[in-house]
């Protein structure tokens, strides 16, 4: 539970069924989080998040066992302090929607998460939501 | 003029009787006729002597050349004791030559057999109908008939078999000389009985006397009537025709042993068949005719047979089963069954046709129903396969090239981050290519949701309806409203989906064909059934004719997965109204995982 660097970062969980994004969101939140772990799918998230109480989990929609929107409403259930951003490739502000009702704190499209991700964080991190311009048309 | 060819013509007729006269002299000596002589004993009407005279006339009287001289010799009505009226005889037929004389009975036999030969010399003699006890020791060469026995003992055997309890037995007869020894031989048969039965003999009373005795007889009695000739009053009888008054008189059942009292109320008994015996006399008399001489011909013998009336064994309760076997039964009641049996038979046949039919055609029914389960199966399937097939290229190009992709987009993004633009304007931009594959996932991304959309189960019907009426409405010159219940379908996404493609379909129909400005989407839930109707005001058509369009049949068959109903409604000009209705359960309010 501590982090290696015995700093208070803050503390970030992964979860996406494909290793390789798992591997780019290390890549680019590493030096910036305390990345406490990993899943792969929605039923070992919400396990993970159970028994590390990260800050911050980033999730992905679909995801094998447990779709992200049902593992976010448990985990807001389970461990209500922890904000969950997701990251999709599903550009539908419907999903969005979906996703903030869900109380998730901000949703960020994946292709386009390399610049926004690290800053969603932070505003999830600060109470605040933000969410993904879209290519097609503004939430409602 | 005689000519020639007249000449020749009488010759050849001359030529042709010399022919015939030489050919058929025996022919013609043949043709000569002969005479035979039947004497009955007793009246012409007595019902014995009808049957002989019959089967005589028939057998004997079908050659032509014989001629058939019946007598009836009833001189016993006038004396017990008289014989035949040898006078009346001989002047009736003075100096007629008889080929053959046929004595039938007693006392026709005794005559011929004292008087015969003196009378008719060498004129072959038949007799019948004669009891062989009768018979004497030496018969003259050119006499032989027919001899029978009249049956007491076996008569009474039969009535002792069908009446066990039996003790007490009448014999009824007549006085005169026929009667007298037919009372002889029943005492002979009967002796055998002694100890086991009584024998009452009532052959001494005259008739009315008889009938009072026989109207008080003990019980466990029987009686034999063996016939009255004439009784104690020298009245004479026909005995078939004084029978049924014995009967009816008569407290205990009667037994008889000829065959002409079976049907005048006797119960049955050894009978002597008369018509057996007249064919049996009739051919032996063609035999002794066509010899010239009945010497050699042996005499045979007629034997009684067992009979019943089937009507007197009812009215005594006497079961069928106690008959010796071989008895025939007479003046059988058809039972309904017997008399119905045919109609009946053919009733359950045509039942049994019709069963066979009704099998047949359910077995048919079955079948076409195994086999439009089938095919709807068949239909299911394949639009499952189509809809597992779609999903699984959504599936692909989500997580596989979309993330890729989206990896791919990841690292560019992060390598362009802070390069600067370009300080001229014809100089790309270095975010351009990453611009561009943006476009790409988005493309693909929009690519996989139109096959399979995961909207659905992510946000739910409502929501995935209300944006493909949005997406409609935004792409085609129609407003499309969308009124929904909030229906919470988590727990079905098999209903859900049924629900989004009969949607899809629907309304791409009214986009491409109805030509309607506004459509209405109405989806609501009550008492667990989900219904969705979809109307336009457009240009409508004629469903029986676009029955067995394919969108209609997926649109049907869809909702037949999800045991629900497709309905249509459409007329040309009148716009189009499609239903979905299909039972849906309420779902939990907690949310499920998958």
């Amino acid at each position: 539970l501590n982090d290696t660097d015995g700093t208070t970062r803050p503390r970030v969980l992964l979860a996406d069924d494909y290793p390789g994004v798992i591997a780019a969101y290390r890549r680019l939140l590493e030096p910036l989080f305390n990345i406490v772990g990993t899943a792969t799918d929605g039923r070992a998230v919400l396990e993970a998040a159970i028994a590390l109480q990260p800050d911050v989990i980033v999730l992905d929609l679909s995801m094998p066992l447990m779709n992200g929107l049902d593992a976010c409403r448990h985990i807001k259930r389970s461990v209500p302090k922890a904000s969950v951003i997701f990251v999709t490739a599903t550009d539908d502000p419907d999903i969005a929607e979906a996703a903030f009702n869900a109380g998730a704190s901000a949703f960020v499209l994946k292709h386009s998460a390399a610049l926004e991700l690290p800053s969603a964080i932070r505003l999830a991190l600060a109470g605040e939501t933000y969410c993904a311009p879209f290519g097609r048309r503004e939430i409602r | 003029v005689v000519n020639q060819q007249d000449i020749s013509r009488y010759v050849r007729y001359a030529a042709i009787i010399v022919v015939m006269a030489v050919l058929f002299p025996a022919r013609m000596c043949a043709q000569g006729t002969r005479n035979v002589l039947v004497i009955h004993h007793g009246s012409s009407n007595f019902p014995a002597n009808v049957v002989m005279s019959a089967v005589f006339r028939e057998i004997i009287g079908s050659d032509l050349r014989n001629q058939l001289f019946e007598e009836y010799v009833d001189e016993d009505r006038l004396d017990s004791d008289g014989d035949v009226n040898e006078e009346a005889l001989l002047r009736k037929y003075d100096g007629k030559k008889f080929d053959l004389i046929i004595g039938d009975g007693r006392m026709p036999f005794r005559f011929l057999l004292e008087r015969g030969e003196i009378l008719w010399p060498g004129t072959p003699k038949v007799f019948d109908f004669l009891d062989d006890r009768e018979l004497p020791a030496q018969l003259p060469s050119d006499i032989t008939g027919v001899t029978w026995r009249v049956a007491f003992g076996r008569t009474l055997d039969m009535a002792l078999q069908l009446m066990p309890r039996t003790r007490h037995v009448y014999y009824v007869g007549g006085k005169n000389a026929q009667d007298r020894m037919w009372r002889t031989f029943a005492e002979q048969d009967f002796a055998h009985y002694a100890g086991k039965v009584d024998v009452t003999y009532l052959n001494d009373l005259p008739v009315p006397e008889l009938m009072d005795r026989l109207g008080r007889l003990p019980i466990n009695s029987v009686v034999i009537f063996a016939g009255i000739l004439s009784d104690a009053d020298g009245h004479a009888f026909v005995p078939a025709r004084l029978c049924p008054l014995i009967v009816s008189a008569s407290s205990a059942p009667v037994f008889g042993t000829f065959e002409t009292l079976v049907g005048c109320g006797i119960v049955g008994g050894s009978v002597l068949d008369f018509r057996g015996l007249a064919n049996q006399a009739a051919w032996l008399g063609v035999h002794v005719l066509a010899r010239g001489t009945a010497f050699g011909i042996p005499v045979t013998h007629a034997a009684t047979r067992d009979q019943v009336d089937w009507r007197q064994l009812q009215r005594w309760n006497i079961s069928e089963e106690r008959l010796p076997a071989g008895t025939v039964v007479r003046f059988r009641a058809l039972t309904t069954w017997e008399r119905y049996r045919w109609y009946v038979m053919a009733a359950l046949a045509a039942l049994v046709a019709q069963l066979a039919i009704i099998v047949i055609m359910i077995v048919e029914r079955r079948r076409r129903r195994a086999s439009e389960h089938a095919v709807k199966n068949l239909s299911g399937r394949l639009i499952n396969a189509g809809e597992e097939e779609r999903k699984r290229i959504a599936r692909e190009l989500h997580d596989d090239i979309s993330q890729r992709l989206s990896l791919v987009s990841f690292d560019l993004a992060t390598m362009t981050e802070g390069l600067p633009e370009p300080t001229l304007p014809s100089q790309p931009s270095p975010r351009e290519p990453l611009r561009q594959l943006n476009e790409i996932i988005t493309a693909v991304h929009n690519l996989s949701h139109g096959l399979h959309s995961s909207k659905l189960q992510f946000v739910g019907l409502g929501v995935a309806l209300r944006d493909l009426c949005r997406q409609l409405s935004e792409h085609h010159h129609l407003e499309v409203k969308l009124t929904a219940d909030d229906i919470d379908l988590s727990d079905q996404p098999d209903l859900a989906l049924c629900f989004y493609r009969v949607a899809q379909e629907a309304l791409n129909n009214a986009v491409r064909h109805s030509g309607s400005a506004h459509v209405d989407v109405r989806v609501t839930m009550v008492d667990g059934m989900l219904s969705m109707t979809i109307r336009d005001n457009g240009a409508g058509f004629d469903p029986a004719a676009a029955a067995h369009g394919l969108g209609l049949a997926t649109m049907r068959e869809r909702l037949r997965m999800v045991e629900g109903r497709f309905h249509i409604a459409s007329r040309p000009g009148g716009g189009t109204e499609v239903m979905a209705l299909a039972p849906a359960f309420a779902a939990s309010s907690q949310p499920v995982a998958h």
